[in-house]
């Protein structure tokens, strides 16, 4: 009978043979085989007692700390468009005026006026909950105040937006979103405070819950169109 | 991976709660540090490839399958950002120098033992650096993940046989730095 070659030996060894019962027939039978495969044991036991330094506990929290500020807000679909074209379309008249000579495409259909909306709302509640992650979790920190008051302006119009769709739900968080960011561009209400109202209020926790909504809805608006 | 973190943290984490995710990079470092350093064969390589991981996992976190498993998700990224720090390495780098060969001369008999166990090792290490990326990378997944061979395959976009090979290189490669009795012939 044949010897069984490296690579056998190797499958073998590493529980992947094709046929196990064979191989090991084969071994039972034959010394030189059987030498081969000890050997090879040996040098891949050798290969496992190489110590992989192991990092403590606090390593994971140490990862977090280089890591957090390098954490990009998903879904970063530049949102002054979005913002824009959900705002003419479904909202504003404001800013129609400026953006009309633009718009010269025949009008969407509700479908995608709504899904552009939803796109623009998920956006709009990461950036907002990116902020207040940032005032949780450093509450000393000052933080570009223009950051603030553009979402303020933004949250505004989303409120104002699901309010006149009779979206009471989302009304309601964008107004505690709104009032916070109030506060925040004020600059009135000391860190402390603003973060046990999120806290306690729950934000982020509806926050997500809306997203989950939002998303789904995109999702259902999405399958619609095809 | 060792960790198990919850389903629904992973959920959360997918749907952009910052603090979910902050759960998953402090339950799943260590382990991600493991495979990284046992693929780069360095621990600041292996430090850098944790973090460029989470980072990557934290972007491509939409595409994540809920029914999937998270950590073999989260090793798929870790062992191909280990592979990518060592290509980025190569190409601003000489080649590594290979480590010396420690001289037994001089030592106690009490000592012996210890120095044979660390000239395995560092017999070992080189033969591990040897290697090229993939092979590294497939035979790390076999022999310390205990990975199967698919599951490797797709974590390294090659097929099953392409896997095969690069264990088997891998193997005969170290069989042969280490080589303890003399090689046999088909
Ligand atoms: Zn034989």
């Amino acid at each position: 009978m044949k010897h069984l070659d490296e690579e056998e030996l190797v499958l073998y060894h590493y529980g992947d043979a094709e046929d196990a019962t064979s191989v090991e027939e084969h071994l039972k039978t034959c010394a030189r085989c059987r030498a081969e495969l000890a050997e090879l044991t040996a040098v891949l036991a050798d290969v496992s007692a190489l110590p992989a330094p192991d990092r403590g506990d606090e390593y994971g929290e140490e990862v977090w700390a280089a890591i957090a500020h390098k954490l990009t807000p998903r879904r970063r679909v530049r949102s002054v468009f979005m913002l824009a074209a959900a705002a003419v379309l479904l909202a504003g008249t404001f800013l129609v005026g400026r953006l009309s000579t633009r718009w010269n495409a025949p009008p969407p259909s509700a479908q995608i006026r709504e899904r552009i909306l939803l796109v623009a709302l998920d956006e709009h509640l990461d950036r907002s909950q990116m902020l207040l992650l940032e005032l949780v979790n450093a509450p000393e920190s000052t933080f570009e105040l223009s950051a603030a008051r553009e979402l303020l302006h933004e949250s505004r119009l989303y409120r104002q937006t699901a309010f006149r769709m009779g979206d009471l739900a989302t009304t309601d968080v964008l107004d505690e979103i709104e009032r916070l960011l109030l506060d925040v561009v004020h600059g009135t209400t000391s860190g402390d405070v603003l973060t046990a109202r999120i806290v306690e209020q729950d934000v982020f926790f509806k926050i997500r819950i809306l997203q989950t909504n939002v998303r789904r809805r995109e999702e259902e608006l999405k399958s619609q169109q095809f | 991976m060792k960790a198990i973190v919850a389903d629904e943290v992973v959920g959360r984490a997918r749907s952009g709660d910052q603090n979910a995710f902050r759960t998953l990079v402090e339950a799943y470092s260590r382990d991600v540090f493991r495979l990284a350093f046992r693929i780069t064969r360095n621990e600041q390589d292996a430090e850098d490839t944790v973090q460029e991981t989470f980072i990557r996992a934290y972007q491509k976190l939409d595409g994540f399958e809920a029914r999937a498993n998270f950590g073999t998700w989260l090793y798929r990224i870790t062992a191909n950002s280990a592979i990518d720090q060592l290509r980025r390495k190569k190409r601003h780098e000489d080649r590594s120098v290979p480590l010396d060969e420690v001289t037994a001369g001089g030592v106690g008999p009490g000592q012996e033992r210890a120095v044979f166990g660390r000239q395995v090792r560092e017999r070992v290490e080189s033969a591990l650096v040897s290697l090229s990326e993939l092979e590294r990378a497939a035979f790390v997944l076999r022999h310390f993940e205990e990975l199967s061979l698919a599951e490797i395959g797709a974590t390294l976009d090659i097929t099953v046989s392409a896997t095969k090979q690069a264990i088997f290189r891998a193997v005969r490669k170290l069989r042969v730095t280490l080589a303890k009795i003399p090689r046999t012939a088909p």
